[in-house]
C-alpha cells in the first residue's frame, strides 16, 4: 500500500511525556456481578433423530432384500410348493375370478390347492397387486396356466411387494410407537435396531414368504393410537388387522378390555370409598366405538356381499376357521405338541379338545385381562397383548410355527420395561421357526438369528447382572439344539426328533415365560394399585 | 470397543447370506489364477494363457494366491484348481472363495479398527469405525461382484495409520508392499512423493539442512521402497530361464493398453464429459448433414476407438493431462512439516494424487473410485470441512458402480445400498461434525440423489420399456450425472490445495464491496444512545485439533437494563483464511448469517448495534471487519479488539518496532479505573482506549459503519459499568463450547 491511510501524531513523538486524554466514567458503577451464564443445552443426545431412523429403517431394507434373495417355501416342490405360490395364487385368483368364486370351490378355483382362507382385506391386497403383476407380466398370474411359476422377475416382484408391504405399514408402526414419550433404559437407536431387525419377522416375511408384516404393521398402529386413549382410530386400525389375518384375534381380547376400561368413566369417591360409573359418558363412548368397529367391518365386507352373491361372505368366513383342520401342524412349540406324547391329545375328539383348549385359554388369561381392565395402562396393555397371545400360541387349537409372530410383536414393544425377558423370548422364538427355514432351504437364517441373539447380549444393560448369563446360556441351547436339526442324524425311529426336541424345549421355555410375565404383571399392579381417575 | 462385535457379526451374517448371489466373471477369473500358480512354476506364471483370464496382478498377489491354493490343496479342494479353457463353476468353487474373501476382509476390518483408535474423542472414533468397515462398496465389489479389495484397502489404511504416527518408512515399506498387490496403487504415488518431500525431508527448509541428514534419509527410504520390489520380482526373474523376456512379459500383462480411453461403462471422469460432448456435437451436425461416422464408443465393447467430431485421445495426452492437473498437489511441497494441518495430512495427499489420476486416466474403471475414497472418509473424520465433498463422492461412488449388478434378483440392492450409504455418510458427518443434517442437505445435493435415484430405477427395471432403440441411455445419463458432481469435488479440492486464484478473487470481490460502501451510503445511522435497547456481541472460536471446525457465538444484551438476555450459538464449518488485513473474507459471512438467522427466527432479539470482535474503520483500508458485517447486515457496528493494528500506518512491523515503546508508555499511564482515552496517537482518530478497573487490561474501540466513535465507546463503556465485558461474554461462550466439542 503505497500510502497508509493513518500517520502517527508527531506531538506524541516530540514530546516524550505527553498523556492520553483520560476520561472516566461518570456513573457510580454498580457492584460488579458476575453475570450467570444458563448452563448450555446445544450439545445434547434427544432420543432418536429422524435422520438415525432413516439410516436405521434403510439398514431393515437392505437385510430384507438380502434375505430376498435367498430361497422361499415351496421352491422347486410341486405340486403343491409352498406359501410363496399361495400368496401368488391368491392374486391370480382375485385377479381372475368374480367375487363370488373366490371363496368357493368351482372349476376354476380348486380350493385344494392353496383355497383361499384369509378375510377379506388380504383378498382386496392380492386383487390389487394380481393387477399390478398382470400389467407388468400377465404370465404371472394366468389363470391355472402360471400355478408354480419361478422365474427371477416374478421372485423379484414378489420380494419387491413384501418389502413394499413392511415399509408401508409395519414401519409407520415402529415409527410411531418409537414417538411414543417413556422412559429409557436401551439407547433408542438400538431400540429401533431390534425392533426393525426382529429375524423371525424378516424370516417368514421375506425368506419363508408372507405379508404378516401387513397385519402387525395395522396392529401396531393401532396400540400406538390405544397408548394415546384414541380408542376410535385404534379401533378402526385393529379391524383392519383382524380382516388382514383371523390370527390378530390373538390380540382382540385385552384391545378390547381395554377399551372398554378406557370408555367406562370410573371415578373414584375419595371419601366413601366406593366406584361412581358415569353411565351416560360411558355409553356414549362405547357407542362410539362399537359403531366405529361395525362400520369398519361392514365396509370390509360389503364388497363380497355387493359384487358377489348372499353366499360369498358366509363361504368366506367358512374357509377362514378351518375347524376340520388338526390340533396343530409339523412340530409347533405348542403344549399339545410339546406333551402330546404324554397326553394323547391327538387321541381325544377333535369337539371336545376345541373345547377344551378354549377355555383353557381363556381362564389362563384372566388374570392380566382383570388386571387390564382395573388398571388400563400403556404398560399393562403391551403386557397383558404379550401374556395373552403366548397364551394362544401355547394352548388354543390349530396352531402354526409361524403365530409366534403375534406374541413377539408386542414383546418387541416391552424391551425398554424388561429387556431380559424380552430378548430370551424373542431368541427362543426365533429359533423355534428354524424347522421351518430347514424346510424351506434357509438354513442360514439361523446366522440371522444368531446375530441378534449376540447383538442384543451386547446390548442388555448391565444392572440385569447374573441375568445375562442365564440369557445367554438359554440362547445357546437353543442354537445347539438347532444345530442338531441341521447336522445331526435323528434315531431311525423317529425321523422328526430334533426338530419334537426343539419344540418341547421352545415350549418350556415359553411356559417359564409365561408364567414370569404373570408374576411380574400381578406384583407391579399391586405394588401400582388400582387408580381409577380420582375427583 | 463395544460396537465392534455386533458390528463384526451383523457384516459376517449378512456376506454369509450373500453367498449365493450373483457373482461376477472375476471370480473365475481369481479361481484361474489360484490354479495357475497351484500347478505352474514361478517362470509359467505370466506366461499362462489356457484361460483367457490370465494373470495380470503383481508377483505378491500372485503369491498371495499361491498361498491361498496351497491351503485349499490341503483342506482337500483340489478338484477346484484345474486350468482350464471354460469357467469351473460349482458350490465347493463358489463357498471356498467366497470364504477366502470373507476371511481376508477381517484385516480390513482389523484395520479400521486401529485407523479409528487414532480419532479424538470416543465419538468420531465410534463413527468412523462404523462407516469405514460397514461400507457397502465393498459388500457390492467383494462379496457379490468378487474381488479381494477390503484386503488392499487394509494396507492403504494401516500405511496412512504409519504415516500419521510419523512411522514414516513404515507407512513407505507397506506401500511399496501394496504397489506390489496391485499396481493400480500408482494412483496415489504422486501424493506419497510430496507427503514425504514434506515430512521427511522438509523440502521448504531442504537447504538449510545438513546434508548428510538429507542423503540419509533418501537412501534409507530408497531401500525401504526397494526391498519388496526385490522380494516379489526377483524369484520370478532368477526362475525362468530369460529374465528380460520375463519381465517384458509381466509388464505387459500389468500395463494393456490397447483397450481404449474408456471402459465399456464410462467412468465418470473428464472423458466421460469429453465422449457426451463428441456424441451430442456428432447428433447435431448429422443432423445439419454433415457425414460423419457413427460414434463407436456406445457400443458396450472394450475396444479403442476414435472421436468423430473432436480430436481422439491417446495415453499421452492423458498423461499430459495428469502431469498438469497434479500441479496443486506439487504446490504443497510449500508448507512447513511442523504444523499439522489438512493440507499437510497424508490422507489429502493422497486423495489428491488418486483423484487426478481417476480424472484424466486412460481406460480407468469405476471400481477405482475406492482409491479416493477412503482417504475423504478418513480425513472428513478430522476435518469438517471435507464432510459435504464426502456426501458427495458417496453418492457418485455407490451409484457409478451400479452398472457391476444387473442380474435381476440383486437389482434393487443398488438403490437399497446407495441411499443406506448416503443417509449412513449424512448420519456419520453429523455427528461427528455437531451439525444439522439440513445444513448438509442443500437443495443442488438433494436433487443429485433424486436424479441418480431415478436414473437408478429407470435403468433397472424401465429401459426395455421406455428406450427400446438405445439400451444404455440411463447408464449414460448416469455416469454424465456423476462426472459432473465429481467434478465439482474436484475443483474444490483443488482450490482447497491452491487456493491463491480463489483468494485473489474474494480479495477483489472484498475490495469491490468496500469501494462500494465507503462513500458513506450507509442507510441506518445511531444517532445516540437512547436509540439503542439491544446490542449483540459476536465472536468465533476454532475448535482445537479440528482448524476447519469452529464455534460462533452470539451473546444479547439489553442496553438500558444491563443485562444478558439470550445467547445463540451455532457450530460452522470454517474456511479459514490467513490473510492480513482480510479478517473479513474469513469471518464476515458466519457473523451476518447467524445475526440474519436470529431476526428471521426471533425478530424481539433484532439488535441496533453488533459488537464485533475486530477492527471498525481503524483499518488500513478503513473497512475493517465490522464495517463488512454493518455493510451486509444493514445494522449499525461497532469493533473491538484487543490488539492494535500496527498495519494501518504501513509496513507490517516497522510501526510496532518503532513506537510500541512509545505506546506501552502511553497504555500504562492510563489510569486503572473504568473509562476511555482517546487514542489520537494514529491519525485520523479513530480509535478509542477503554480501561478497565482495577486492571491493566484494554480493549480498543472503533466505530464500524452506522454510528460514530464516540456513541460506540459510551456503549461499551456503559456495558462495562454493568458488569458485562461484551465480547469477553462472546468470546467466553464460544469457546466453552469449543472445548465441549473437542472433547467429545
Amino acid at each position: 500500500m503505497a500510502d497508509p491511510p493513518f500517520t502517527v501524531n508527531e506531538e506524541y513523538v516530540q514530546d516524550t511525556t505527553k498523556k492520553l486524554q483520560f476520561n472516566e466514567f461518570q456513573e457510580q458503577p454498580r457492584s460488579v456481578q458476575p453475570s450467570s451464564m444458563p448452563k448450555q443445552a446445544a450439545i445434547r443426545d434427544r432420543g432418536i433423530s429422524v435422520l438415525s431412523l432413516t439410516v436405521v429403517v434403510l439398514l431393515g431394507v437392505v437385510v430384507q432384500l438380502v434375505v430376498g434373495l435367498g430361497s422361499y417355501s415351496g421352491k422347486g416342490r410341486p405340486p403343491m410348493h409352498g406359501d410363496f405360490e399361495a400368496q401368488r395364487h391368491w392374486m391370480e385368483i382375485t385377479h381372475h375370478l368374480p367375487v363370488q368364486e373366490w371363496y368357493r370351490n368351482t372349476s376354476s378355483n380348486n380350493l385344494q390347492y392353496w383355497g383361499l382362507d384369509y378375510p377379506p382385506l388380504t383378498a382386496y391386497h392380492s386383487k390389487l397387486m394380481g393387477w399390478i403383476a398382470h400389467r407388468i407380466d400377465p404370465s404371472w398370474v394366468a389363470l391355472s396356466e402360471s400355478q408354480g411359476i419361478e422365474t427371477a422377475s416374478h421372485k423379484l416382484f414378489m420380494r419387491l411387494s413384501a418389502v413394499l408391504s413392511h415399509l408401508l405399514t409395519f414401519t409407520p408402526g415402529v415409527v410411531l410407537w418409537l414417538s411414543v414419550k417413556r422412559p429409557l433404559t436401551i439407547h433408542p437407536v438400538h431400540e429401533a435396531l431390534l425392533i426393525v431387525l426382529f429375524p423371525g419377522l424378516i424370516s417368514v416375511d421375506h425368506g419363508h414368504f408372507q405379508y404378516n408384516s401387513i397385519s402387525l404393521g395395522l396392529f401396531l398402529i393401532s396400540v400406538y393410537f390405544l397408548v394415546y386413549r384414541k380408542t376410535v382410530i385404534a379401533s378402526i386400525f385393529f379391524v383392519l388387522a383382524l380382516n388382514y389375518k383371523q390370527m390378530e384375534l390373538y390380540h382382540s381380547l385385552p384391545i378390547f378390555v381395554y377399551i372398554l376400561a378406557v370408555s367406562l368413566k370410573l371415578y373414584y369417591h375419595q371419601t366413601e370409598k366406593y366406584i361412581v360409573v358415569d353411565f351416560l359418558q360411558s355409553a356414549a363412548n362405547l357407542w362410539t366405538v362399537g359403531l366405529t368397529t361395525l362400520c369398519t367391518f361392514l365396509l370390509m365386507w360389503t364388497p363380497l356381499a355387493y359384487f358377489g352373491d348372499e353366499n360369498t361372505a358366509v363361504d368366506a368366513i367358512k374357509r377362514i376357521f378351518p375347524f376340520e383342520r388338526g390340533l396343530f401342524e409339523d412340530k409347533v412349540a405348542s403344549v399339545w405338541c410339546a406333551f402330546n406324547p404324554i397326553g394323547r391329545f391327538t387321541d381325544i375328539d377333535r369337539s371336545l379338545m376345541m373345547k377344551f383348549s378354549m377355555t383353557i385359554v381363556l381362564f389362563s388369561s384372566l388374570p392380566s385381562l382383570l388386571i387390564l381392565f382395573l388398571a388400563p395402562t400403556s404398560r399393562f396393555l403391551r403386557l397383558t397383548l404379550f401374556i395373552v397371545s403366548l397364551n394362544f400360541f401355547l394352548f388354543s387349537y390349530q396352531v402354526h410355527e409361524k403365530s409366534i409372530l403375534l406374541a413377539a410383536v408386542p414383546a418387541l414393544l416391552l424391551m425398554q420395561e424388561m429387556p431380559l425377558v424380552v430378548f430370551s423370548f424373542l431368541t427362543t422364538a426365533s429359533c423355534s421357526l428354524f424347522s421351518l427355514c430347514i424346510k424351506d432351504d434357509n438354513e442360514r437364517h439361523l446366522l440371522l438369528f444368531f446375530g441378534y441373539f449376540i447383538y442384543a447380549f451386547t446390548v442388555l444393560p448391565k444392572s440385569e447382572g447374573r441375568g445375562r448369563y442365564l440369557f445367554l446360556l438359554r440362547g445357546l441351547l437353543s442354537f445347539f439344539l438347532n444345530m442338531l436339526e441341521m447336522y445331526g442324524t435323528p434315531p431311525t425311529r423317529y425321523p422328526h426328533f430334533y426338530p419334537y426336541i426343539t419344540a418341547v424345549y421352545s415350549c418350556v421355555c415359553f411356559l417359564c415365560d409365561l408364567i414370569y410375565l404373570n408374576y411380574y404383571l400381578i406384583q407391579s399392579y399391586l405394588l401400582a394399585g388400582p387408580k381409577p381417575k380420582t375427583e | 470397543a463395544s460396537i465392534a462385535v455386533p458390528t463384526l457379526v451383523g457384516l459376517l451374517v449378512v456376506k454369509i447370506l450373500l453367498f449365493d448371489s450373483y457373482s461376477s466373471t472375476d471370480l473365475e477369473v481369481h479361481r484361474n489364477w489360484k490354479a495357475a500358480t497351484h500347478n505352474l512354476p514361478l517362470s509359467q506364471w505370466y506366461t499362462e494363457n489356457t484361460s483367457e483370464w490370465t494373470l495380470d496382478y503383481p508377483p505378491f498377489f500372485a503369491y498371495f494366491e499361491k498361498c491361498v491354493s496351497r491351503f485349499a490343496a490341503l483342506i482337500g479342494m483340489e478338484d477346484i484348481l484345474i486350468i482350464q479353457k471354460e469357467a469351473l463353476m460349482n458350490n465347493r468353487v463358489l463357498y471356498f472363495l467366497r470364504s477366502t474373501v470373507l476371511a481376508s476382509d477381517m484385516l480390513y476390518f482389523m484395520a479400521t479398527i486401529i485407523i479409528s483408535s487414532l480419532m479424538e474423542g470416543s465419538r468420531s472414533r465410534d463413527c468412523l469405525f462404523l462407516l469405514l468397515s460397514t461400507h457397502t462398496t465393498f459388500v457390492l465389489l467383494d462379496n457379490i461382484h468378487f474381488q479381494y479389495n477390503a484386503m488392499l484397502t487394509a494396507m492403504v489404511i494401516m500405511s496412512i495409520v504409519c504415516m500419521m504416527r510419523g512411522r514414516l518408512l513404515w507407512g513407505a515399506l507397506i506401500y511399496s508392499v501394496l504397489l506390489n498387490f496391485k499396481h493400480i496403487y500408482l494412483y496415489y504415488a504422486p501424493g506419497f512423493v510430496v507427503f514425504y518431500l514434506i515430512h521427511m525431508f522438509d523440502f521448504k527448509n531442504i537447504l538449510r539442512l545438513p546434508f548428510f541428514h538429507t542423503i540419509n534419509e533418501g537412501i534409507s527410504l530408497f531401500s525401504v521402497l526397494l526391498l519388496p520390489f526385490l522380494f516379489s520380482f526377483l524369484p520370478i526373474l532368477l526362475s525362468s530361464s530369460n529374465p528380460i523376456n520375463a519381465l517384458q512379459s509381466i509388464i505387459s500383462r500389468l500395463f494393456p493398453i490397447q483397450r481404449g480411453l474408456t471402459h465399456a461403462y464410462w467412468a465418470p471422469n473428464f472423458w466421460s464429459l469429453y465422449n457426451s460432448l463428441d456424441l451430442v456435437l456428432n447428433r447435431v451436425l448429422s443432423r445439419f448433414g454433415w457425414i460423419l461416422p457413427p460414434p463407436q464408443y456406445t457400443s458396450g465393447l472394450v475396444q479403442e476407438y476414435s472421436h468423430t467430431v473432436l480430436a481422439t485421445i491417446g495415453v499421452g495426452v492423458c498423461l499430459l493431462l495428469i502431469l498438469l492437473s497434479l500441479f496443486p498437489l506439487l504446490s504443497l511441497i510449500r508448507l512447513d512439516r511442523t504444523p499439522s494441518s489438512h493440507l499437510s495430512s497424508p490422507s489429502f495427499h493422497l486423495l489428491l494424487s488418486s483423484l487426478s489420476f481417476f480424472f484424466f486416466g486412460y481406460h480407468v474403471h469405476e471400481k477405482a473410485l475406492l482409491l479416493p475414497l477412503i482417504p475423504l472418509i478418513i480425513l472428513s473424520a478430522q476435518y469438517a470441512i471435507f464432510s459435504p465433498l464426502l456426501l458427495d463422492l458417496t453418492l457418485v461412488v455407490s451409484s457409478s458402480l451400479t452398472p457391476l449388478l444387473f442380474s435381476t434378483p440383486e437389482l434393487p440392492l443398488r438403490l437399497a445400498f446407495m441411499l443406506f450409504q448416503f443417509s449412513l455418510s449424512l448420519l456419520f458427518v453429523c455427528r461427528v461434525h455437531h451439525q444439522s443434517a439440513r445444513r448438509y442437505l442443500s437443495i443442488d445435493r438433494v436433487t443429485s440423489l433424486v436424479v441418480l435415484s431415478i436414473l437408478d430405477i429407470t435403468h433397472s427395471f424401465l429401459d426395455k420399456i421406455l428406450f427400446p432403440s438405445s439400451p444404455f441411455i440411463s447408464l449414460l445419463l448416469i455416469s454424465l450425472t456423476n462426472s459432473l458432481i465429481l467434478l465439482s469435488i474436484y475443483i474444490r479440492l483443488l482450490s482447497l490445495a491452491f487456493p491463491f486464484p480463489s483468494i485473489w478473487f474474494k480479495k477483489w470481490k472484498c475490495l469491490r464491496k468496500e469501494s462500494v460502501h465507503s462513500d458513506g451510503s450507509f442507510t441506518s445511522s445511531i444517532d445516540g444512545m437512547e436509540e439503542v435497547s439491544i446490542v449483540v456481541a459476536v465472536d468465533i472460536e476454532v475448535t482445537r485439533g479440528d482448524p476447519t471446525l469452529a464455534v460462533i457465538s452470539a451473546v444479547f444484551f439489553d442496553l438500558k437494563e444491563g443485562n444478558r438476555l439470550d445467547s445463540v450459538s451455532e457450530v460452522i464449518i470454517y474456511d479459514q483464511l490467513y490473510i492480513p488485513h482480510f479478517l473479513a473474507l474469513s469471518e464476515e459471512k458466519y457473523v451476518s448469517s447467524l445475526v440474519k438467522k436470529v431476526i428471521k427466527e426471533r425478530p424481539e432479539l433484532t439488535p441496533q448495534v453488533i459488537i464485533c470482535d475486530g477492527n471498525g474503520r481503524f483499518h488500513p483500508r478503513k473497512f475493517g471487519l465490522a464495517c463488512h458485517v454493518a455493510a451486509s447486515t444493514g445494522i449499525a457496528t461497532i469493533g473491538v479488539s484487543k490488539n492494535i493494528d500496527w498495519g494501518v500506518i504501513g509496513g507490517d512491523l516497522n510501526g510496532r518496532k518503532k513506537y510500541g515503546e512509545r505506546m506501552k508508555k502511553l497504555l500504562s499511564d492510563i489510569p486503572q479505573r473504568l473509562g476511555w482515552s482517546p487514542l489520537d496517537f494514529f491519525l485520523p482518530h479513530t480509535l478509542n482506549v477503554v480501561s478497565y478497573p482495577k486492571s491493566t487490561k484494554h480493549v480498543y474501540v472503533s466505530a464500524g459503519l452506522g454510528i460514530s466513535l464516540s456513541t460506540s465507546t459510551e456503549i461499551i463503556v456503559l456495558l462495562l459499568s454493568k458488569g458485562i465485558p461484551a465480547t469477553a461474554e462472546a468470546d467466553n461462550l464460544a469457546r466453552r463450547i469449543a472445548s465441549q466439542i473437542s472433547s467429545m
